[in-house]
């Protein structure tokens, strides 16, 4: 249809041939064809198609609808400065079209046609032949030109064919924007999921490190302690060897300071340990039966003397609903109450401190207790509050000054009660006093029925009860024909006084009396002092029962300078349990090694023939002290390999074992000892550790060891350890 | 009946039944499939004043074309056959009423504005990146032809609708219905009826004021309804009391162009309107 026309009259376009309507009508079908081909070749996946194939099919397209000596597309190249030819057909005629191509640039043809969204015709005098451009453009985006060349100067291009290019080529635009926005989608995927991957690289590795260096630090503090406690040890050791040795009055006091000293550092490097170990998630708790009061009572009698020579009362509190045997962790509850108690001492300077137990709910098997210090110390500011029980934060920097202390002992309680299943808290007020307090579910021990052994014993303790008249309606207390309990109620102090000395006189002495706090002040210290000084009363412990409401005022020390409280209102049951804790115990129940006290001159070693072994010196040299001290005579080994060698030349009645030497270390150097056979594979070994943990008594005692002193130790471990293994069954070997 | 009045009112505005020979000649050439471009560029060189002007217009730097286009041939290789052909209606159409006796209006503003329209609609339909861009320059150029027929046949009620309108600020189209029952845009429709248009110019002239209800063609009723609001906008210097038709519906949204589009064409407009309508307007001086 391109065939060059010669001019024609105008009138000859009045009408068309038959010829040249039906030419028409195929050139239209064949057209439509063409579209309706390239649009479905190119929709059928756009996703998938690529650059080359788009263009591939929309010049197929292009050829059928017109006949083009030669074509090709016009598309920027990488720089995006410069336009190339592709898809090129036929491909020989790559560098007509370039050339073409600079020269419509230069003529501003290109630029003209860029602007145009439509096929613009332009003849090409020299060659003739006439180029035909169309944009390759969407309505956002230009992304090339369209050239063909047509083999005639003047063709016959009616707007249909023009039209039908416009079509091609716009389609082709869009086809390929969708291209290359998959493309991008497909880059901006792969990037996203890179730098994705890239980020939880980072975190990985930051987390990593944390952990590392959360280790790495929980080590350090584990590690650090345990080298402090070596060389403690040596200096607690050493001082209380020299506490044994006479002195003169001023040195005696230089060692008294540095015993007290040492036993401060022993105390914060405890807490440290106990601190990193806690972190370090190494805390294994305990569950056993164990007593509230007995805890509560043992860290009250400790701190007495501590808060008498302070001029504060410490007056424990104690609510005998609290089941008498619990299960738990008494170590650690007792650490707990301790800190607590003594951090309360500690910031008090006038006035008193009151430990308060409370069962606040009693269940079938369980019962939750309240445990409380109260002080009228300095205070906490409110700021601090929610602070004080993170690790090294004491209310601000000048108290560590002014007090000392590490700051850990709060974080070591709080961590403590926590993994008990507790909770800890703090109300305070400025220069008014704080309470910290705990609450605390507790399983009840199976069996806390007394033994009928135990009841008989009851019949023994007497209980004088004084309290005014008014309050002794409550509940009456003296029924004895249910219970073996022999309490006797009196309503005034000279009256209790009396019967006081009368049971003396009668040989059937009350061990317990309970004085009610609504007594008048000065009738309760009559009574203290009584009991305090007037040796014809008999050794009598005063025990208070107070409420809420009344608070304790009396000054006077009773047993020992710390004040133990009952919680009114007082039932039978209640004081048949005092009764059972004071009564007089037989002499056939006491334990001969729990509970005898330790004679200083006694020398239970002599005649023995024992081994110590340690690569520290000093330590060597305060264990062979500690234990000629004790009449054994002593052998040094400085290693495993030492000690192996000097066991298996001669019989010892026991060998104390350092853990950790170089060479051969003390598991090693056991279970050798052990292969020696003969009496080496019995004799007892103790082990000698600054590791506290409890797993370490199991490494102990799986390498072949008999039992465990942790470091560092006194004498008198080392006496209880001979006592226990070499008198247990009178079997000791002798020196040979 | 409103046909007949609009029929009667073209009458006896003037000869107005047929376009131009030349016109005719052309629309007979384009749509015959055998023509080449020497062909139609014969053809409106028969008319040595539509060629001079439809040259200067191409030529004015508005239309940016890349040297200088001397022949029509050349135009139309450049422009487009059918482009051409809408150019060469538009001036046609304007040299038709050049030649009508008028004193009620001044020329110079009727078709300044609708000068100003047209540009507007072109470059709203480069922007738009639409194929036929002359189309759309016609059709602003022609959108008021209408008002046009109703001054030459009515000059009496025309002015007073104009005084009114005015003075009560009102819309043209508003107070010509509730004088005539139709308005100049029904008037334009029936004109580019008798004058056997294509019926997508047809359409935006005829809907200019309503562009929503174009069946066929709404984007182009819309550009040249947006062109002649902000056309007028443009005009306010010269005619303060002209009140801005509204922006109609959502014709702004069927263009989906930018807000600052708005800005674009102003500024384009402003800058070229002095140089077309020197071409354009002038065209029997020069």
């Amino acid at each position: 249809m391109n065939r060059p026309p010669a001019p024609r009259d105008t009138s000859e376009f009045s009408a068309l041939t038959t010829a040249e309507g039906q030419e028409l009508n195929r050139w239209l079908l064949e057209s439509l064809d063409a579209v309706a081909t390239l649009v479905k070749s190119l929709q059928s996946d756009p996703t998938k198609g690529r650059r080359k194939s788009v263009f591939t099919a929309a010049a197929a397209a292009l050829a059928r609808v017109m006949r083009f000596h030669s074509m090709g597309f016009a598309v920027p190249d990488a720089s995006g400065l410069e336009f190339r030819i592709t898809s090129c057909e036929p491909s020989g005629h790559r560098s007509l079209l370039e050339t073409e191509l600079t020269r419509q640039i230069d003529e501003g043809n290109f630029g003209w046609a860029i602007s145009q969204n439509r096929a613009v015709v332009i003849p090409l005098r020299e060659a003739q032949q006439t180029l035909i451009l169309h944009v390759l453009a969407t309505p956002t985006r230009v992304l090339g030109m369209f050239l063909g060349i047509i083999d005639a100067y003047h063709p016959i291009i009616s707007d249909a064919y023009l039209k039908l290019i416009s079509i091609i080529v716009s389609h082709c635009a869009s086809i390929l924007q969708g291209v290359e926005l998959q493309q991008e989608l497909t880059q901006a995927n792969e990037d996203l999921e890179q730098r994705i991957e890239e980020r939880t690289l980072e975190l990985r590795k930051s987390q990593e490190a944390a952990q590392q260096a959360n280790k790495a630090k929980d080590e350090f503090l584990a590690t650090m302690s345990h080298e402090i406690r070596t060389p403690l040890n040596g200096i607690i050791g050493t001082v209380s060897l020299l506490r044994e040795a006479e002195l003169a009055e001023e040195p005696r006091e230089y060692v008294e300071l540095i015993e007290a000293s040492s036993a401060a550092l022993l105390e914060i490097v405890n807490e440290i340990l106990d601190f990193s170990k806690i972190q370090a998630g190494k805390v294994p708790l305990e569950n056993i039966p164990f007593n509230l009061y007995e805890i509560c009572s043992g860290v009250a009698k400790l701190f007495g003397a501590k808060a008498e020579d302070k001029g504060v009362r410490l007056t424990l509190r104690y609510d005998l609903d609290v089941p008498d045997q619990l299960l738990g962790d008494p170590g650690r509850l007792r650490q707990v109450i301790t800190n607590l108690t003594s951090n309360a001492i500690k910031f008090t300077k006038v006035g008193s401190v009151r430990i308060d137990v409370i069962c606040e709910r009693r269940g079938e098997n369980s019962a939750r207790v309240r445990v409380s210090v109260k002080d009228t110390g300095i205070g906490i500011p409110e700021h601090m509050l929610e602070r004080i029980f993170d690790r090294f934060t004491q209310a601000d920097a000048s108290t560590t000054r002014e007090y000392g202390g590490t700051g850990l002992g709060l974080s070591v309680s709080r961590q403590l009660i926590e993994l008990m299943g507790g909770e800890i808290g703090v109300r305070s007020e400025l220069e008014v006093g704080s309470i910290f307090w705990f609450n605390l579910e507790l399983s009840v021990a199976p069996d806390t029925v007394p033994s009928a052994e135990e009841l008989f014993a009851l019949t023994g303790a007497r209980v004088l009860l004084v309290q005014p008249a008014s309050a002794a309606d409550t509940e009456p207390l003296t029924d004895g024909k249910r219970s073996p309990l022999r309490c006797t109620q009196c309503h005034s102090v000279a009256d209790g006084i009396h019967r006081l000395r009368e049971a003396q006189q009668a040989v059937d002495p009350f061990a317990v009396v309970i004085l009610d706090e609504a007594l008048l002040e000065k009738e309760k210290e009559t009574l203290a002092a009584a009991i305090a000084f007037d040796r014809s009363l008999g050794r009598v412990a005063l025990l208070y029962a107070s409420s809420d409401a009344e608070r304790s005022t009396v000054s006077l020390p009773s047993s020992g300078s710390q004040r133990i409280c009952l919680t009114k209102p007082l039932r039978s049951e209640h004081l048949r349990k005092v009764a059972s804790r004071w009564r007089p115990r037989p002499a056939a129940a006491r334990a001969p090694h729990a509970t005898a006290p330790l004679q200083p001159h006694a020398k239970p070693g002599t005649g023995l023939r024992v081994l110590v072994v340690d690569d520290n010196r000093i330590n060597q040299r305060l264990g062979v002290h500690m234990l000629e001290a004790l009449g054994c005579a002593v052998d040094v080994a400085s290693d495993g390999l030492e000690a192996v060698e000097r066991v298996s030349q001669r019989n010892y009645a026991i060998i104390f074992m350092d853990c950790q030497m170089p060479e051969l270390d003390g598991y090693q150097a056991t279970a050798r000892i052990r292969d020696l056979g003969g009496a080496a594979a019995t004799v007892p070994i103790v082990a000698l550790t600054a590791n506290a943990l409890p797993n370490d008594r199991e490494r102990c005692l799986q390498a072949g060891m008999n039992d465990f002193i942790s470091k560092p130790f006194r004498r008198g471990d080392l006496h209880h350890a001979l006592e226990k293994w070499l008198y247990r069954d009178k079997v000791a070997p002798k020196d040979v | 009946m409103s046909s007949l009045a609009i029929d009667a009112m073209i009458s006896r505005a003037g000869e107005l039944r047929s376009l131009p020979s030349v016109y005719q000649r052309l629309n007979a050439i384009i749509n015959h499939p055998h023509t080449s471009i020497e062909d139609i560029g014969k053809v409106v060189s028969e008319d040595p004043a539509l060629t001079a002007r439809v040259l200067r217009l191409v030529n004015s730097a508005f239309w940016g074309i890349p040297g200088k286009v001397e022949t029509i041939s050349r135009g139309i290789t450049l422009i487009g056959t059918q482009q051409l052909h809408d150019l060469a209606l538009a001036t046609s159409v304007v040299q038709m009423f050049e030649k009508l006796p008028q004193d009620l209006v001044s020329m110079q503003v009727f078709w300044r504005h609708s000068l100003a329209c047209a540009m507007c609609a072109r470059t709203l339909a480069t922007l738009r990146r639409e194929g036929d861009t002359e189309r759309l320059f016609a059709a602003g150029l022609l959108h008021d032809i209408g008002s046009l027929i109703l001054y030459l046949s009515n000059p009496d009620k025309a002015r007073s609708i104009l005084k009114r309108c005015r003075q009560e600020k009102l819309l043209s189209h508003d107070v010509e219905r509730e004088v005539f029952g139709f308005d100049h845009s029904a008037i334009g429709d029936r004109l580019f009826d008798i004058w056997c248009l294509p019926p997508r110019l047809r359409e935006a002239v005829a809907h200019h004021h309503r562009p929503d209800a174009a069946k066929q063609f709404p984007v182009d009723a819309a550009i040249v309804h947006v062109a002649d609001i902000i056309a007028t906008a443009m005009d306010l210097d010269s005619d303060s009391e002209i009140c801005i038709p509204p922006l109609h519906g959502d014709a702004w949204e069927k263009l989906a162009l930018p807000l600052d589009a708005v800005a674009t064409v102003m500024e384009e407009v402003d800058r070229e309107l002095e140089e077309v309508a020197c071409a354009f307007l002038n065209g029997e001086q020069t």
